[in-house]
């Protein structure tokens, strides 16, 4: 069964459009074969089923999925344990960003709050990864609860119940990406905050306050300004130009606040690696892809319109407006989302706003009304699809982590750690999955030299790893390395297609390596490779 | 909007025409997950492809959304496509999204076939 789903996913689970297209088909051949012909409000009854049961069912599921990823303090990502390390490095007083040819490697180009929020949490509650893992399922959890907020605006509480449930219904189909411990949950809850202060509070308060959560979306990455415009054309609506343009004068405040505040970020070295990640250039498969995922989450929108079309007069001209921002922003997001290694998971923050935009229509249309059988059947195709899609993703996500959750690789490093003294650091093998305990380790050093899917990102951006890296491995920085048991050290190779099996690491740095340290011992799941100080340790 | 879509249509469809038939081939006889390796990863020469790229689903969304609107309907009847102001612009942005979205097993297969793979 496990395999069924697999192979669903990895055929469909990227394609929802070209799915929904599919059933959609299907049912319309189901409403012209003479088995079955249901009638316009037969149809508008299962559209209403379907969208009643996903919605509470995404309820319950994305709230079970968040808390449940959160409580096991394995990785599912490669990159979920940078934020953490250097959340906590923030925390420590060390460089967010360090200088390109530092011996550090561990820049990468998200703004520096997706990290600041990890290393304030790690202070308050204590270095532990569970510490950041509750952090974004609770960043997750609240976007949905601020979506909620925005929708009752216009719905009643059981309608806007259920608009919330199908909006983290639709957070699912991106896998755990909107609770792991990336920027995306943050993203997600900023782009939900600001929404609601743009639709609901008066006055100037208000629109501050709009503003300032548009500013941490706009600091976590460098596209959270795209997410902001639709939001800011409904604040605009609602309060004019005034509010919108406090609101702006705001957000850029708190965007820029960081990088004023604390000396530890660097606004240079930030736009130095977000200069250098430019140069990658774009993949053609992944701009189609978020063509087709932007089609498929705009989808609601289109079909609630035709839903409400017959009332118009409660229709506003002004919301042709919010949608254009809203359409404007998205291909932003589509193109710069087309970066290698980037995707259509950079859409999510959208889906507060549409969440929004599909309940203004939604609230035309009124609980006895029959819609056309074509935007029922539209519905249920949309639901039937978000469920599948979901469904896989999730049964992807739990069968990994189910995996994982034996594997006591944190208890091992911190036995290790505990009966030695000096700077213990990870190390890489050819692969990466024993890695992803790292944090661990830059709790109890202070210290981070080499991030791996850092190196992976510079690598990309024309930037090897620098000789400076080797000489600070030669001189010992790192007393001991864990490197994943049998694997030989630093032998990973890049992924991304334009550097295809390249080696992450030069032959000097390797060189360097070997030349100084030594294979002395090995615990359960690792290596531990020795740096040999001259003259003897 | 229609006469947008119309004079628009002279500008995209033969750039996106041209991409997809070299895409096409890409998908036929190199790798179908990184096409146009050289072009796409230089910068200047991957956003004028990505922007007619997206123009043309633009404006083949423009030209749904303006059909849709026209027959108040979620999926307007061929009647209505047939009857719109620029039928044969919409057939030919349809057949250039066909080649492009055409299974990649299909250009794997004549790829094959041609030998260049």
């Amino acid at each position: 069964m496990l395999d069924v789903l697999d192979a669903f996913r990895i055929r469909f689970g990227a394609r929802p459009l070209l799915l929904s297209l599919a059933v959609l088909g299907l049912l319309y051949l189901v409403s012209r074969s003479g088995l079955a012909r249901p009638s316009q409000e037969r149809w508008t009854a299962i559209a209403k089923w379907a969208i009643g049961i996903a919605g509470v069912a995404g309820l319950v599921a994305y709230a079970v999925s968040a808390v449940w990823y959160a409580s096991d303090p394995h990785f599912f990502d490669n990159a979920e344990p940078t934020m953490i390390s250097v959340g906590w490095l923030f925390h420590a007083g060390q460089p967010i960003y360090h200088a390109v040819d530092a011996p550090e490697r561990y820049a990468l180009i998200y703004g520096p709050l997706a990290y600041i929020v990890h290393g304030i949490a790690l202070s308050m509650f204590g270095p532990n990864i569970g510490v950041s893992k509750a952090l974004g399922a609770a960043a997750g959890l609240a976007s949905v609860a601020l979506t909620y907020a925005a929708v009752r605006r216009h719905e009643t509480p059981a309608r806007g119940a259920i608009a919330a449930g199908i909006y983290a219904l639709i957070l699912l189909l991106f896998r755990h990406y909107s609770f792991w411990t990336r920027p995306e949950p943050f993203q997600l809850c900023a782009a939900a905050a600001s929404l609601v202060f743009a639709v609901r509070s008066r006055g100037i308060a208000g629109a501050i306050a709009a503003g300032a959560a548009s500013g941490v979306l706009w600091n976590l990455k460098f596209t959270g300004p795209l997410y902001s415009i639709p939001i800011f054309v409904l604040l605009h609506r609602r309060a004019g130009w005034r509010a919108t343009i406090a609101a702006v004068v705001t957000g850029v405040v708190a965007a820029a606040l960081p990088f004023i505040v604390f000396s530890n970020v660097s606004l240079a070295d930030y736009v130095a690696w977000v200069r250098l990640s430019a140069r990658t250039g774009l993949l053609l498969s992944t701009l189609r892809q978020n063509l087709e995922w932007t089609a498929f989450l705009l989808l609601p929108i289109l079909i609630s319109h035709f839903g409400s079309i017959a009332d118009e007069r409660q229709r506003d001209s002004r919301d042709r407006a919010v949608l254009i921002s809203l359409v404007v922003g998205a291909v932003g997001v589509v193109v710069a989302g087309a970066k290698p290694g980037a995707g259509p998971y950079h859409l999510m923050p959208f889906l507060p706003a549409i969440a929004y935009l599909v309940s203004c229509n939604t609230s035309r249309i009124s609980p006895a009304s029959r819609m056309d059988a074509a935007v029922s059947r539209g519905a249920i195709a949309f639901v039937v699809v978000a469920v599948a899609v979901a469904t896989v993703q999730q049964t992807q996500l739990t069968a990994t982590m189910m995996r994982k959750r034996p594997v006591q690789e944190i208890a091992d490093i911190e036995a290790f750690a505990s009966t030695h003294r000096g700077t213990i650091a990870m190390g890489y093998g050819s692969t990466e999955a024993a890695s992803l305990a790292r944090p661990i380790l830059t709790f109890r050093s202070n210290t981070y030299l080499i991030d791996q899917p850092a190196v992976r990102e510079h690598q990309l951006a024309g930037i090897e790893v620098p000789q400076s890296t080797a000489d600070a491995v030669a001189s010992c920085r790192v007393d001991y390395w864990l490197v994943p048991k049998g694997e030989a050290p630093f032998s990973g190779v890049n992924g991304y297609a334009a550097v295809l099996l390249r080696p992450l690491y030069p032959e000097t740095f390797r060189r360097a390596f070997l030349s100084t340290h030594l294979r002395v011992s090995e615990t359960t799941y690792y290596d531990v490779w020795q740096c040999q100080r001259a003259g003897g340790k | 909007m229609i006469e947008t879509l119309k004079r628009s249509w002279w500008v995209i469809f033969p750039a996106f025409a041209a991409l997809t038939v070299r895409l096409a081939a890409e998908r036929s006889c190199g790798d179908p997950y990184d096409l146009l390796p050289v072009a796409t990863s230089n910068p200047a020469l991957a956003w004028p492809l990505a922007i007619v790229y997206v123009l043309a689903h633009a404006w083949i969304a423009g030209a749904y959304l303006a059909t849709a609107e026209r027959s108040r309907s979620l999926v307007p009847p061929i009647a209505v496509w047939t009857s719109s102001a620029n039928p044969f612009q919409i057939l030919l942005m349809l057949a250039a999204f066909a080649v492009e979205y055409a299974p990649a097993a299909l250009w794997a297969s004549l790829g094959a076939m041609v030998g260049c793979r």
